[in-house]
């Protein structure tokens, strides 16, 4: 079984149309329930059973069984929060098969999810293609639609997941620092995340003016939007709206970023279902064809990149993704760019220069109606911010977009193509989608 | 604030040896005549498969941008709480930039673009590790 | 449910809500600590309510935005002097006279803030029961269902 997509990453600029424009299409995802944490006790709530719903709802979404898959893609290294699993600490007590060990419990293997899928009656009996990777979803959804696109898979199953282990995250003990570590950890500074954004942030600030409260606007939206979309984490949990107050007096963890600012951890799963063009034309759901995909992973030349290293890397995304797909801005119809921290979204929508948001441009834009009913309906899916740390919500909001089954969330403005990707400037991966084959 | 002690290994020596000396040593490629830091295996600018060579900085800088540290994860930290973060970029060459908290200066009053000098912290005998303060 | 033996006696030596005690002020986390939290904790509504009856001031502390910290004390059914966000507790100390102050959470945040702000910390996997924890039915302290590991 192969197991690399060849032409994945596509990282170059003047790479032209990206080969199989149109040749690939989404027709089918799914997603599970969704927690905060594992309670250790609910079997049906694993991660990997949530993984396996997903799955399973991604197949019969496709008007498919799982006999029909042919090719599996699922992020072992990346599945759950990585970073947090390591601090796990003392082995959990474990259980009876499957649950014997962690696979399952707080990460997901592809052989520990394809036994699944046998025991659950589901098995995926033809696969021809399976892939482990380490990729996030922004990646990893670009590695799939390359890999139908070079025929290494026909009806292609790709699934992530995020989670959440007990406990705070990682604390940095004892007084020495080794490895990467030393070069930040002696000055207080915790993740790059966090901290590089926060970085990025105040020199945007500096140089074209607003402050932290100008992301009030954006962020309450994403709540909204968050709020209106179902299976979301705090559609299901905490369904209440953030106020603007809430957000001006939330506490700050590095000014200038605050809880508000930061995507809450989550146990939740996803699954979508890539296949050709040519398969896809008499399937159950309309086809959503992937036009371009594009990856960037950019080392930091000192101990933090900038903001002229941001806004350089997102125009060179923006530029590729677009060529790529043979399309402009204008023709950019639901934008979905990623939100983990509020911090650093802005980054994305002028580099896309989503509606004509250039450079110092997103205050202005966030000020004005940027809801799913208006003008402008910025990150309909709510993102990170509004449904919880999936990573996903707005892969399932640009699908239900471009079908027409956003529900509360369906914008009133066109809704024909979508762009969506994750993670950050440094290194990211996005697709653009479209209802027709070519723009 | 009781930093955290750095541990130097083999290719990092030179440059932890120059600060307990309080000198600021950086990496030098002599390929494409650019200074690096922190210290990596190779040139972050250009593909010189040439090891790096170390050059002597004068230890002059601006500050670009300040955070405050509300909530840290180095638990030698939290008692110290908040406390500047800044972002220092060197004055020889701007695109190199370095962590400070800028003792001297209260939370909340760093004053954004201006001179920073560095200074040597000892965090055991002998053991030094560099920051940067404002300058009068 | 885990259940464990309470204390003897309260602070004074009363084993129930008196007149003269000393006027407590009790903040609680939620997320963690309290049963309705995310995910819940060990400290049940009926000893909540029980605290109030003994004369506590009683509120609540979290990262929780103001607005749901009321709504889940309206779920509840219990009425508080004070909902404030985590690092606002000093300002129940300006707000309230009272002879002690106790914070009770389950994080290094809970306990950073409590110190900062001056309150006793207790943390809420470790404590000793206080007094008003005790079910006056059968003298144990009922923990919440998902006891006290988190």
């Amino acid at each position: 079984m192969t197991s690399s997509a060849g032409g994945f990453p596509r990282y170059a600029e003047g790479m032209g149309l990206w080969e199989h424009r149109g040749k690939v299409a989404v027709v089918g995802y799914g997603y599970s329930d969704i927690d905060r944490r594992w309670d250790g006790v609910s079997m049906d709530r694993t991660l990997g059973a949530f993984q396996l719903a997903a799955m399973q709802n991604a197949i019969a979404d496709a008007g498919l069984t799982a006999a029909d898959i042919d090719g599996f893609m699922c992020s072992e290294a990346m599945a759950g929060d990585s970073w947090a699993q390591e601090d796990r600490g003392d082995p959990r007590p474990y259980f009876d098969p499957p649950y014997d060990s962690e696979d399952g419990l707080s990460l997901t293997s592809a052989d520990w999810l394809i036994a699944g899928m046998e025991r659950e009656g589901t098995p995926l009996s033809n696969l021809q293609y399976i892939d482990r990777n380490q990729l996030a979803i922004g990646q990893e959804t670009g590695k799939a639609a390359q890999a139908v696109g070079d025929g290494q898979a026909n009806v292609l199953l790709m699934t992530y997941n995020m989670g959440n282990v007990p406990g705070r995250y990682k604390l940095e003990e004892g007084i020495y620092s080794e490895g990467g570590r030393k070069w930040s950890a002696p000055w207080g500074w915790m993740t790059s995340a966090m901290m590089q954004h926060a970085f990025v942030f105040m020199q945007y600030c500096t140089k074209y003016g607003g402050s932290h409260d100008d992301l009030a606007p954006f962020v309450l939206n994403q709540r909204r939007n968050g709020l209106l979309t179902p299976w979301g984490y705090y559609a299901q949990h905490e369904p209440y709206q953030i106020t603007l107050e809430d957000y001006l007096t939330q506490r700050y963890i590095c000014w200038p970023n605050g809880l508000l600012d930061s995507d809450r951890p989550v146990n939740h799963a996803f699954a979508m279902i890539f296949t050709t063009a040519e398969r896809a034309r008499d399937m159950k759901q309309k086809p959503i064809y992937v036009l371009s995909h594009v990856q960037a992973s950019h080392p930091t030349r000192s101990t933090m990149a900038t903001l002229e290293d941001h806004e350089e890397w997102t125009d060179s995304l923006a530029r590729r993704l677009y060529e790529g797909a043979g399309a402009k801005p204008e023709d950019l119809d639901i934008f979905n760019p990623y939100d983990g921290f509020a911090l650093f979204t802005q980054s994305y929508l002028e580099g896309f220069q989503w509606h004509g948001v250039k450079r110092g441009e997103s205050f202005d834009f966030y000020a004005g109606d940027i809801r799913v009913e208006g003008p402008h309906p910025f990150n309909s899916s709510g993102g990170n911010l509004g449904c919880g740390r999936t990573r996903t919500a707005m892969y399932t909001d640009s699908i239900e977009q471009l079908r027409g089954t956003a529900g509360a969330r369906q914008v009133n403005v066109r809704a024909e193509t979508a762009a969506m990707g994750q993670v950050t400037p440094g290194g990211n991966g996005h697709i653009f989608l479209s209802v027709h084959p070519e723009i | 604030m009781p930093k955290t002690i750095p541990v130097a290994d083999e290719l990092d020596k030179p440059f932890w040896d120059g600060v307990n000396e309080k000198k600021l040593v950086l990496q030098y490629c002599t390929a494409c005549e650019r200074l690096q830091y922190p210290i990596k295996a190779n040139c972050v600018h250009c593909d010189t498969k040439d090891p790096l060579d170390w050059k002597e900085v004068e230890g002059k800088g601006h500050i670009l941008e300040t955070l405050v540290v509300h909530d840290t994860r180095v638990v030698r930290l939290k008692g110290d709480v908040p406390f500047n973060v800044s972002i220092i970029s060197l004055d020889e060459d701007p695109s190199i930039n370095f962590l400070a908290n800028l003792p001297g200066t209260p939370v909340t009053e760093a004053p954004q673009g201006a001179a920073v000098e560095v200074v040597f912290e000892e965090l055991e005998p002998g053991r030094f590790i560099h920051d940067w303060k404002v300058v009068e | 449910m885990e259940q464990t033996t309470p204390p003897t006696s309260g602070e004074d030596g009363a084993a129930g809500p008196s007149e003269g005690r000393p006027v407590g002020l009790i903040s609680f986390d939620i997320d963690g600590t309290l049963t309705t939290g995310h995910g819940p904790g060990p400290i049940t509504r009926e000893m909540v309510e029980r605290a109030k009856e003994w004369g506590y001031i009683i509120g609540s502390c979290s990262d929780r935005p103001v607005g749901d910290q009321k709504n889940m004390w309206a779920t509840w059914g219990i009425e508080v002097e004070f909902t404030v966000l985590k690092h606002m507790l000093e300002s129940v100390k300006s707000r309230f006279e009272a002879d002690s102050y106790v914070h009770i959470g389950d994080t290094d945040v809970d306990m950073h803030f409590a110190r900062v702000s001056g309150f006793d910390f207790l943390q809420v996997q470790t404590m000793d029961p206080e007094p008003w924890m005790v079910s006056p039915e059968d003298g144990q302290v009922h923990w919440g269902p998902e006891g006290r590991t988190r």
